[in-house]
């Protein structure tokens, strides 16, 4: 008997789900050719995907191309926008200046590292500022484009925000309609296993058994496969990361031509943060605590002050808010034997560097790209897979952490988050060399690194953080202290030029209405 | 700046309007617009390049008159050194405006207006408008015509791009000008030959079906004009007074 892997079954119709079925069926023919991979998703009717919004990384803009769907497309249809970073509001204290995330890096970033001319000339300025010229278009909600930019171009970085609902809507529309994905909506009523333990087949509620050769679980929290069949543990990651549920509501605009934000807002409070994004037709807010720290009457009560304070007190007291428990952390592996999970069954960690879709785009990348041949090649796979996610989860929760770590705040969240226990010896080790050496690119030891060393950057001299140490100054101190003058009087025309020539995200996506961008 | 004005017999009565080529008349430009069916004439005289709308992100095409803003190597004195002009250079100072119908049902009616305040407008030694009997003049005849093949040329246009996009042939293309001083003009594209020349036979002939063979052809042999352009842009550097 054959054993080769031609047959994909994908459980679960949200955007993880959409998302895994359009990377792997745009990256093989399809099965209806006789030579290809055939793609099924399973979703159930009895579960509704909720339509929050939700930010991206860049990473999307490739991942979409890559599925084949145009851009105009995907934002006329998402009710999407452009994301260029995050701005942090009062983070390191509760009155400090704000500081940004910007998903570009520093200029010249090849050849300067910025950080020591930075702490020697300019700290009366901002370190995102002095460094990066895209930060200058946050202030006026400026978009990363023009018009007569080519589809997933940008003059500067950008990834989106966008409307989860909707856009697992499209990809299931493109998937079925583009990329010969099956679509069956069904309830999966057992599972049934061969003698190896390899999953056979799906027995479903309305149709015939779903064969398949490889099963991936991306039916949310619960797990139905990598947790309901195989029982894969849970790696609670709640010691360092507390916050365990959001207070979330869609605040509409004031007026509908109001700017759209180029960058999620991010706003510290006492037990947590708020997030706020710009959709086209409204916001995106919702406050993430920790339970340990706040009631759920309290959080409410602070959603609502802020979005008063950004809104109107008749949209603070009339939005309707919606509470959601998550678990921070994720499965101990992902892949195994011939099922993987992606999105929330394989893990969740607060939304803070929005880390959810990315996630899904890797791993359904790399499943796709690494798919094995035949069932024989598949555990050499899946344990490349494992060790990769689990260094990645690592990864994003000591980046995670770090936003914490460097605060000065005073209340009980943030002095806990300060204790020692709660922070991860790898992230301790860091750290302790950056007290006298700035991340620089030999930080990652990986091909591909979550994060670049310019976002540590970003997040450790944007909250202020200063070295402890000295290191015996450079031989060529001088001159790399002339270039990087050169460099910063550099970001500071470019930011000008940028704020002269870049349309409002409004604006631009007001164009789009009528106009589509085009492919060159 | 521009004051239009829908012509009407009454009111425009002795109006004229000089139609010689000069850079007093705003001819001295660096490009025009033009249109698929004028592609054939054109590329006798110009290169032909594509452009994206500053506003609408949409692309056109244009003839290159010149290698720098308000440059005009065509115009000598009030000469066109050229045999054809493209139509929108014969446009000024009129302009095609749609006036939409009230009930929203009918298609919306053309009208021809003029910029009052074009150089072209009241000019002594112009033609009049409108003949003397308030009837049209034959410079408002031709003029007509004209408007009604601009309008036709701006859906042929969008017609025109839609399929060449869908088939991917339109590339970026960056013109490195070998002067003394080079010049690097950034901004326009043209057609993909590599693409054209791998289409397969049934994009060709959707190509040729939706009438977008020729054009394109003519686009790709209108560029031999560019070294005429440089040519003459040299011979301009070279008679420049204080050289």
């Amino acid at each position: 008997m054959s054993s080769a892997i031609r047959n994909i079954v994908i459980i679960g119709g949200g955007s993880a789900g959409w998302l895994s079925a359009g990377i792997i069926a745009a990256t093989y023919a399809s099965a209806a050719d006789g030579v290809g991979l055939r793609v099924t998703l399973i979703e159930s009717p009895d579960i509704k995907t909720i339509g929050v919004g939700e930010g991206t990384w860049p990473s999307m803009r490739r991942t979409l191309k890559r599925i084949g769907l145009s851009e105009t497309d995907f934002l006329r249809f998402c009710d999407a926008s452009f994301k260029q970073g995050t701005e942090f509001h009062g983070w390191a204290s509760d009155t400090g200046a704000s500081y940004t995330h910007p998903f570009m890096p520093p200029t010249d970033f090849d050849a300067l590292n910025p950080v020591e001319a930075y702490l020697a000339e300019y700290t009366k300025s901002r370190f995102d500022q002095t460094v990066c010229p895209q930060v200058a278009l946050f202030a006026d909600n400026l978009a990363p484009k023009q018009i007569t930019t080519p589809e997933y171009a940008g003059s500067t970085n950008y990834g989106y925000h966008l409307d989860a609902g909707k856009f697992a809507a499209l990809l299931q529309k493109h998937c079925t309609e583009q990329l010969g994905v099956t679509q069956v909506v069904a309830n999966v009523t057992a599972v049934l296993c061969k003698p190896n333990g390899d999953i056979d087949r799906l027995k479903t509620d309305r149709t015939d058994d779903l064969n398949g050769d490889l099963f991936i679980d991306c039916s949310g929290t619960h797990g139905l496969l990598i947790n309901g069949l195989y029982n894969i543990g849970f790696i609670d990651r709640a010691d360092t990361l507390f916050n365990n549920r959001a207070i979330a509501a869609q605040t509409p605009y004031v007026d509908e031509t109001d700017p759209i934000a180029s960058c999620t807002h991010s706003t510290a409070q006492s037990a947590g943060w708020i997030w706020d994004i710009g959709l086209p037709t409204r916001r995106g807010t919702g406050y993430v605590f920790s339970t340990q720290h706040q009631s759920d009457d309290e959080a409410e009560r602070t959603l609502r002050q802020y979005i008063e304070r950004t809104s109107t007190a008749a949209i603070a007291a009339s939005v309707q808010t919606r509470a959601i428990a998550f678990e921070p952390g994720h499965r101990e592996i992902f892949w195994h034997r011939n099922c993987v999970a992606l999105g929330m069954a394989a893990g969740f960690i607060e939304p803070l560097e929005a880390s959810a879709l990315v996630l899904v785009e890797l791993g359904a990348t790399m499943i796709a790209d690494e798919l094995p041949a035949d069932r024989s090649d598949m555990d050499r796979v899946s344990k490349r897979y494992n060790d990769r996610f689990q260094y990645r989860w690592d990864q994003i929760i000591d980046f995670l952490k770090l936003h914490y770590v460097l605060s000065t705040r005073t209340e009980p969240y943030w002095v806990d988050h300060r204790h020692p226990r709660s922070i991860p010896e790898s992230l301790t080790s860091l750290l302790q060399t950056w007290a006298y050496r700035p991340p620089w690119h030999h930080e990652g030891y990986h091909k591909d690194e979550m994060f670049p060393s310019a976002s540590y950057q970003y997040v450790l001299y944007g909250m202020g953080f200063r070295p402890a140490r000295t290191m015996p100054q450079h031989r060529h101190h001088d001159q790399q202290m002339a270039s990087a003058r050169r460099t910063f009087a550099e970001v500071t025309k470019q930011a000008t030029r940028l704020r002269t020539h870049m349309p409002s995200n409004r604006a631009l996506l007001e164009t789009l209405k009528q106009h589509r961008l085009q492919t060159v | 700046m521009s004051n239009f004005e829908v012509l009407d017999p009454k009111q425009h009565q002795s109006l004229r309007v000089n139609t010689q080529p000069g850079a007093a008349f705003g001819d001295n430009v660096m490009s025009a617009m033009a249109f698929p069916f004028e592609f054939r004439t054109l590329q006798a005289e110009y290169p032909i390049l594509f452009r994206k709308d500053a506003q609408t992100g949409q692309f056109y095409a244009l003839v290159l008159f010149g290698l720098e803003p308000t440059e005009n190597l065509y115009l000598e004195a009030d000469l066109w050194q050229a045999r054809n002009l493209p139509l929108s250079a014969r446009r000024a100072p009129f302009l095609i405006t749609e006036r939409k119908a009230l009930d929203g049902q009918q298609p919306p009616e053309l009208l021809v207006s003029i910029d009052l305040d074009h150089p072209r407008t009241h000019h002594p030694e112009g033609e009049l408008v409108f003949n003397e009997d308030g009837s049209n003049s034959a410079l408002l005849d031709s003029t007509i015509q004209c408007l009604g093949d601009i309008h036709a040329g701006h859906e042929q246009t969008q017609h025109y791009f839609d399929t060449l996009s869908a088939l991917n042939l339109i590339t970026p293309m960056s013109l490195e000008i070998p002067l003394d001083e080079p010049l690097e003009l950034t901004g326009f594209y043209g057609i993909d030959e590599d693409q054209l020349a791998a289409l397969g036979d049934a994009d060709l002939k959707q190509l040729q079906a939706a009438g977008c063979l020729e054009p394109t052809y003519m686009a790709i042999a209108s560029l031999s004009q560019l070294s005429g352009l440089i040519q003459k842009k040299q011979r301009r550097i070279m008679t420049t007074p204080g050289r």
